[in-house]
């Protein structure tokens, strides 16, 4: 087809220049460096590693541990179930602010009533005023218990409303009234009804306020399923479990093999896993269930969840749920790819490449960013373009010809330093990594060769790199100027860098499309860094609706691109 | 069979300016067409739009009966092109141009590459990088380039800017074996006259975005031969002038020192005797050669307005 050949001519013409061998030399550079600069930070082996003469020393001190490992679990469950009592029970720490308000207001009616006796009492007033004080305080202490403890939902500004309100009251009631005359007392108190009232500053407030909701069916299946199936059932996994370790024991009783001690260890160490994952499973899901009707967005900004991200706690309970089911409990598997900068407990080839990768893929970004922006604002500005626009080509096959032509080159660089990458990374680390357990999209896990996370990386990178080359051209085309193409690309690289890293929660955040760049995120994990420098906050999204948006953002760029070029006077 | 190049009503407008008028006209087969023109007359946008590099406001343009709105790639399949100074890759060689537009067309080989490299003289340089060229050897190739696909009309706009009088004297040797070999038909413009003079079979006047009229030279000529075709050049010319109305009774028409008639070659050698007998200073006489440039100057100056 026409536009292959147009493609393979821009191809051609580019390996021709000069500049070819500058652009193979920097990445050359920048895979050396990396290599020497690469110092990955190993995940800390939390394994238990019980030392003693024999096996029964070390099973002896499992046996006295063994209580307070499972009672991690078991401390967990009856929060759970206190907390979802006091709900369903009107005991919940809402109903207890709303009850210390009523009765703040009570106390100030009092006082009111006071001074609208016949009989003014000075002492009266004193003593009603003082114990409107009291409670006042009352609410202020609750007020400030609520961030560390919250059952309930309430944003940020709700709270500062509140204390703000209280605060102000508390000034305006002095603590020493004994200098007050009646009409002192009867102004402070007309004073207060006017501006302090609880009426126009409070509850609206209070009544925006949402209970949370929690269904004490669900809560128990949540139990049964983490709690009483793991931990508490006679056939329990726990408890099957522990009768393989004991059969293990008694087969090796008192013996002092290195060996054996070291396979009981990790038995121990699995086993001990079993309870925390159990532990991390419950505590997500019983999250997830209090948060579900709300958008990770709009959590952010209520007191107690800001720093949750309902994706994440959806992929680690994922992961776990699917490694308790089969069987797989050494912690070592446990950890689902941990590539990048933090690797598992020591560095494959796979780490490396993934890591070298980041650092090129920016380099390979630039390039192909120039290459983009010269091949159509360089030709307009380089008045070659005038040579091509004769060609038997319309202008839509020009542009095309020369987006494909982007497209292989970047490709080109991408595979090669993924080769590279590669072949320099099993020299030094060698390729010991066996499956890799992937989290899809947060609810399907899955185990594969670490090539295949690998290859879903580069298909990651391929996207990433579309969208810039697209805008790069769209600017091309509309600023026929090379240097506010590339340099503006590079721009929103950099801010997107920016993002990544001061981890935006603003809720418009989401539909920009440079918070959907990153498909690999949801490969696996936002956890688990894919690096510094890919886009790791997921926002409100899932990987349908991130791929969607990025193939449409790429598409509507070229889609302007080829109108705009169309009706361009070229010369 | 439809011609070459047919402009019907071609125009142009920017915003409030209108560049290109209402222009019509048509190229023959095996013709050169010269567009003569002032500077920002309409000349180049003109060609551009021919070649689709401009859009057209309003009008059609046909190349070999194909319409370049609705046919573009059939139509300019039949055109080579360039405007003004061509621009090449300069990192790359002359072949490795001529390459690169050669590859977008289907079945060009490397012979042809070679034979249209040795048509504008350019064998010998032709693995040196563009850079290294001259502004000739640029404009060379420039229109090798427009040769490859052995189109049917070439359409030049001011081929021979920047070069010297030896390479315009090449360029319009070329351009005229292209005709007389091939039967390429050309579409060139100028605003030097000369060259014009000596290429082109027709010449078209362009004046601010108006076709103004097409004419062969000859045509031209003629037409301004009418003010007379002997002329006098001398010392006195308004007395001169005088004499020669008084005593031949024929019009005369004075020009700085020359004083031009219609006369037979008799007549005009009784008029040299009786003006000397009147001790008329005679310079020179004979016929007069209208310049084109003369022609161009009346021509325009009728005209030209101011807008």
């Amino acid at each position: 087809m026409k536009v292959f050949r147009l493609a393979k001519a821009e191809l051609n013409k580019l390996f021709q220049r000069p500049a070819i061998f500058l652009m193979a030399g920097f990445l050359v550079i920048a895979l050396v460096l990396v290599s020497f600069f690469y110092n990955p930070t190993l995940r800390t082996d939390t394994r238990i590693n019980y030392q003693g003469a024999n096996t029964t020393e070390i099973h002896t001190q499992f046996q006295t541990e063994k209580a307070s490992i499972n009672s991690e679990l078991s401390t967990l469950v009856d929060s759970i179930n206190t907390l979802t009592y006091n709900l369903n029970n009107q005991t919940s720490k809402l109903s207890k602010l709303k009850n210390l308000i009523a009765n703040a207001e009570g106390a100030f009616d009092n006082f009111h009533a006071e001074l609208l006796k016949d009989s003014k009492n000075i002492n009266n007033m004193r003593i009603k005023l003082e114990a409107y004080k009291t409670k006042i305080l009352e609410i202020q202490t609750f007020l400030s218990t609520i961030e560390t403890d919250i059952d309930f939902f309430i944003t940020l500004s709700q709270l500062n409303t509140l204390k703000t309100f209280f605060e102000r009251l508390n000034k305006d009631i002095p603590s020493n009234t004994t200098n007050y005359s009646v009409d002192n007392m009867i102004e402070l108190g007309n004073f207060l009804a006017l501006n302090r009232n609880f009426s126009d500053h409070v509850y609206p407030t209070i009544n925006a306020l949402k209970e949370m909701k929690l269904d004490a069916t669900e809560v128990d299946k949540l139990v049964e399923k983490y709690y009483d199936n793991i931990l508490l059932n006679d056939d329990s996994t726990l408890k099957l479990y522990e009768n393989e370790i004991e059969d293990f024991y008694y087969s090796c009783i008192g013996s002092n093999e290195d060996e054996d001690m070291q396979v009981l260890n990790n038995m121990f160490s699995n086993y001990k896993s079993i309870v925390l994952m159990a532990k991390e499973s419950l505590e997500n899901s019983f999250t997830l269930l209090k948060v579900k009707d709300i958008s990770n967005s709009a959590l952010n900004g209520h007191v107690g969840f800001t720093s949750i991200n309902k994706y994440e706690l959806q992929e680690t309970l994922t992961k776990n749920t699917y490694l308790l089911d089969n069987g797989k409990f050494d912690i070592e598997y446990a950890n689902n790819f941990n590539f990048g900068s933090t690797a598992g407990f020591k560095t494959s080839a796979y780490d490396f490449t993934i890591f070298a990768m980041q650092i090129l893929t920016i380099i390979i970004a630039v390039f192909c960013l120039f290459f983009g922006a010269g091949l159509i604002a360089g030709e307009q500005s380089g008045k070659t373009m005038k040579m091509l626009a004769i060609r038997p080509y319309t202008r839509n096959k020009i542009y095309l010809g020369k987006f494909l032509a982007c497209i292989a080159f970047m490709l080109i660089l991408l595979l090669i330093s993924f080769i590279a990458s590669f072949v320099v990374g099993s020299i030094l680390y060698g390729l010991d990594l066996p499956s890799v357990l992937l989290i899809i999209n947060a609810n399907k896990a899955v185990v594969v060769h670490p090539m295949v996370v690998m290859l879903i990386y580069l298909a990651s990178s391929i996207l990433n790199l579309l969208f810039y080359i697209s805008l790069a051209l769209l600017l091309s085309v509309i600023f026929r100027s090379s240097t506010v193409a590339v340099l503006t690309s590079f721009i929103v690289y950099i801010v997107t860098i920016l993002c990544n890293i001061l981890m935006i929660k603003t809720s418009w955040f989401k539909f920009l499309p440079i918070a959907h760049l990153d498909i690999f995120k949801y490969f696996g994990g936002a956890s688990s860094s894919g690096g510094f420098l890919t886009f790791n906050t997921i926002v409100d999204a899932n990987l349908w609706l991130s791929l969607g948006y990025l193939l449409g953002i790429i598409i509507v760029f070229n889609l302007a691109s080829m109108i705009v070029f169309k009706k361009r006077n070229i010369a | 069979m439809e011609k070459v190049l047919q402009v019907e009503n071609l125009t142009k407008v920017y915003g409030s300016r209108t560049a290109v008028d209402n222009i019509s006209f048509s190229v023959n087969n095996g013709e050169i067409l010269g567009f003569l023109g002032a500077n920002g007359a309409g000349k180049s946008t003109t060609m551009k739009m021919i070649l689709g590099l401009t859009s057209i406001t309003s009008g059609d343009v046909y190349i070999c009966g194909k319409n370049i709105q609705t046919n573009f790639e059939s139509a300019i399949q039949n055109v080579g092109g360039l405007i003004e100074t061509p621009y090449l890759y300069p990192y790359l060689t002359g072949y490795g141009n001529l390459k690169f537009y050669a590859s977008l067309y289907k079945g060009i080989k490397k012979s042809k590459i070679l034979e249209v490299a040795s048509i504008v003289g350019l064998s010998k340089r032709l693995s040196d990088k563009v850079r290294n060229y001259s502004l000739g050897m640029k404009q060379r190739l420039g229109i090798a380039q427009a040769l490859l696909h052995d189109p049917k009309l070439l359409v030049l706009d001011e081929p021979t800017n920047g070069l010297d009088a030896n390479g315009i004297k090449e360029i319009k040797m070329l351009l005229k074996r292209l005709t007389k070999e091939r039967g390429t038909s050309i579409l060139i413009s100028s605003h030097i006259l000369s060259t014009m003079e000596s290429l082109c079979d027709r010449i078209a006047i362009i004046d601010n975005g108006r076709l103004i009229e097409i004419k062969t030279l000859n045509e031209i000529k003629q037409r301004y031969a009418q003010n007379g075709s002997t002329y006098v050049k001398v010392g006195t010319p308004n007395f001169a002038g005088k004499l020669i109305q008084e005593k031949f009774n024929i019009k005369v028409g004075i020009c700085g020192n020359k004083v031009l008639f219609n006369a037979s070659e008799t007549d005009l050698a009784k008029i040299i005797v009786m003006l000397t007998q009147n001790k008329v200073p005679i310079f020179s006489a004979g016929e007069v050669d209208y310049s084109l440039e003369d022609m161009f100057l009346n021509i325009v100056g009728n005209h030209s307005n101011i807008s």
